[in-house]
């Protein structure tokens, strides 16, 4: 999904968080967003998946503002994930259980997407229980069993280890190419962000964003 | 304690053998303060997760009010039910004051804040969270309102159970609005009051056992049913 900023504004209070002049993001591109803490990158993700409201501006999901149908595209993941008091598998199941898929094709794809980060295991286990780790493991594999067109990533790998970092890499990088989807990935780690994303988008202040 | 011992013994002989107007004080209790808490909820469980999860103007002067409210002493309950039941009261024309029925909505007064509180305190720290997750994953508000509510029911059970505590172990405002009539509004408590004053202390004790009996019971009961899992969390 193509998404496109123009003369976003928000405000906490009196004090400005983001005023984006213009930002476009196309379709099956990773973007990188750095910054200092409290310079609005959680925010701007949450605005775009349509969680915070914004003062001023205008964004566009491919040519449409955000409704209903859209929304259901939007996948984000935060920092500290909720998970459900259910299985792990019932966690992951649970965005495909919403759409009403049938029973094999959940099993199969929370099977796939288990497998490929090393979760099987922990399967039937009580998701709210899991590690750090493991908790923003499961947000992800949630976050992406039902293909989503954008996904918005908030620090998804704060919590793991390398070799976990380079499963989830490769898991993005993937989904990216099979899907088509665009993702938004807040990480203060340069050398992932080199590594897997397309462009980096670095805020420096409310009014200023550069782009690599 | 010796006379404290004795009084045991009595309370335990006397519940053996089975006096009728025991066991219809037992059923009349059960029956009101099931009741109370049954209506209460209906009211207290929407009210506080709506107030909850929603962000609205006065919200902290709204959390100061239902705080003040989940402490209300039961006997200004009580007096107000009883001016509002009484013949020139504005509900007088019912002629509600003395019966059970004025004790349930005397309960119910009493209880649906403290239900309402519960639930408010945990819908407003995950409730958003809970319906943000379910919206970031395709979810409708229906969806929404489901997965809280599953997510949510342990607390809902706790709420319950509290304020089913509330109303079965209340004597100020039934004493009020019941009037503690025999065969008609006397209840657990206020037959412990009453045997109490007369200075029957062991058919006091004997139902005060009873009052602990029920509420170990019923604990037990929605523990095995579901506030077990609060331990797994």
């Amino acid at each position: 999904m193509n998404i496109e900023i123009k003369g976003l504004k928000k405000t906490y209070g009196k004090r400005p968080i983001l005023n984006i002049d213009h930002l476009s993001l196309e379709r099956q591109k990773i973007y990188g967003i750095t910054g200092m803490n409290g310079i609005g990158k959680t925010t701007l993700l949450k605005i775009i998946a349509g969680l915070e409201p914004y003062d001023e501006g205008l964004i566009y999901y491919n040519n449409a503002t955000l409704n209903k149908s859209l929304m259901k595209q939007i996948s984000y993941v935060s920092q500290s994930p909720y998970m459900f008091k259910q299985s792990v598998f019932d966690n992951i199941a649970y965005p495909l259980k919403l759409r009403k898929i049938n029973r094999d094709t959940i099993e199969s794809d929370v099977m796939a997407l288990l497998n490929h980060l090393k979760l099987s295991s922990l399967k039937d286990c009580k998701a709210n229980q899991l590690s750090a780790g493991e908790t923003q493991k499961v947000a992800l594999a949630r976050a992406l069993v039902f293909k989503p067109s954008v996904l918005l990533l908030d620090e998804p790998t704060a919590n793991i280890d390398s070799e976990t970092m380079m499963l989830i890499e490769s898991l993005i990088r993937n989904c990216v190419n099979r899907d088509q989807m665009t993702v938004l990935h807040i990480s203060h780690n340069a050398a992932q962000i080199e590594r897997l994303c397309h462009q980096v988008i670095i805020l420096e202040g409310a009014d200023k964003l550069r782009i690599l | 304690m010796e006379y404290f011992y004795n009084s045991f013994t009595e309370a335990i002989q006397l519940l053996i053998t089975g006096d009728g107007e025991v066991y219809r004080i037992v059923l009349l209790s059960l029956l009101v303060s099931f009741s109370a808490t049954f209506f209460a909820s209906l009211i207290a469980i929407p009210l506080g997760l709506l107030t909850g999860i929603k962000n609205f103007k006065f919200k902290k002067t709204y959390t100061r009010l239902l705080y003040t409210l989940m402490g209300l002493p039961p006997v200004v309950v009580g007096l107000i039910v009883a001016i509002m039941l009484s013949r020139r009261g504005l509900l007088g024309r019912f002629e509600l004051l003395y019966t059970s029925k004025a004790m349930i909505i005397a309960q119910v007064l009493l209880v649906t804040p403290i239900i309402t509180g519960i639930i408010f305190n945990h819908a407003k720290v995950y409730g958003s969270k809970i319906c943000k997750v379910c919206y970031t994953l395709g979810g409708s508000s229906y969806d929404a309102l489901w997965l809280l509510i599953r997510e949510m029911r342990v607390t809902m059970l706790i709420a319950i159970v509290t304020g089913f505590g509330r109303a079965i172990s209340e004597v100020g405002a039934v004493m009020i609005v019941g009037g503690n009539i025999k065969y008609h509004t006397r209840v657990m408590t206020t037959y412990i009051a009453m045997n109490n004053g007369m200075g029957n202390y062991a058919k006091a004790l004997a139902m005060g056992i009873v009052l602990l009996l029920i509420s170990f019971t019923v604990n037990s009961i929605l523990y095995n049913y579901g506030m077990g899992e609060q331990d797994e969390y």
